[in-house]
């Protein structure tokens, strides 16, 4: 019996998926979010109207809300145990840009967004030399 | 002493056996929902290796085609000339072939059989059930 007992006990998980990972991934999507930060403190800057400038602020809040989303899941969804033995620093990494991204909404500073973007530039390094481009985009980037 | 040495050298085959059997016969859990009411998260399943042709409305276990270390457990929904189509059955809740098209046949590779746990859903795996909302 403790062998049949045994013989039963499941050897591994099957997935029937309750969530949709469509596998789709690109730190394309957050980058264009963060340089619509960085644009829009700039018009900020260059113009006095007052309305203009809430809204400036309004959006770039929502975008910069955004850029954390997508870093998100690239960060739990796309990268693996795997790359995390490639890139020890994968989580500090993620860590750290998200903590940027949480700066250029609560601030107008322009030089808090440029930072961001090399930080979502060492991002997508990372998802390039992990296969990201060919193993997530349905054609690749487009060119 | 004879007797206790024969009881030692049929538990041994016994082993033997279920070890060997493995390769044909396994038990899985089912993780997720994308398979209600058929399957629900934390059945057991009893699975065979899968030999011969696919049918339309087998439970299979087919690998991930988009992360070879998962298998993912669906029903067959087609066999066409592009491949194997797999469907979750509860739709709204599944990834499947609408995601990632077919697959070849050698993705293909345990047919479920039995739900043997938990007590109460002990039975066969039922046909699928009219999907809500897909």
């Amino acid at each position: 019996m403790l062998t049949l007992r045994s013989f039963l006990r499941p050897t591994r998980i099957v997935d029937a998926h309750c969530d949709i990972p469509c596998g789709v991934y690109d730190p394309e999507q957050a980058r264009i979010e963060a340089e619509s930060c960085l644009r829009i403190i700039e018009k900020y800057d260059q113009n006095t109207d007052e309305l203009f400038r809430a809204r400036c602020i309004a959006v770039k809040e929502e975008r910069a809300e955004l850029v954390k989303h997508h870093l998100d899941v690239l960060w739990h969804d796309y990268f693996k145990p795997e790359h995390l033995e490639k890139y020890p620093d994968l989580h500090d990494t993620f860590w750290k840009a998200t903590k940027q991204a949480s700066k250029v909404k609560q601030s107008l500073d322009a030089g808090a967004a440029r930072e961001l973007l090399s930080m979502i530039d060492t991002i997508d390094e990372m998802w390039k030399s992990t296969g990201g481009l060919e193993k997530t985009r349905v054609n690749g980037r487009p060119s | 002493m004879p007797i206790a040495r024969g009881l030692a050298a049929s538990l041994a085959v016994a082993v033997i056996g279920l070890v060997a059997a493995r390769r044909w016969v396994d038990a899985v859990e089912v993780r997720g929902s994308s398979m209600a009411p058929a399957l629900l998260p934390g059945d057991r399943l009893l699975v065979v290796r899968r030999r011969g042709p696919i049918r339309r409305g087998d439970v299979v276990l087919a690998l991930d085609p988009r992360d070879a270390a998962r298998e993912l457990v669906k029903r067959v929904d087609a066999v066409t000339d592009a491949g194997v189509v797999l469907r979750g059955d509860h739709a709204a809740l599944s990834t499947d072939a609408r995601t990632f098209g077919a697959l070849p046949a050698s993705a293909v590779t345990w047919r479920a059989v039995l739900r043997y746990w938990p007590p109460g859903r002990v039975g066969q795996i039922p046909a699928a059930a009219a999907s809500e909302g897909g």
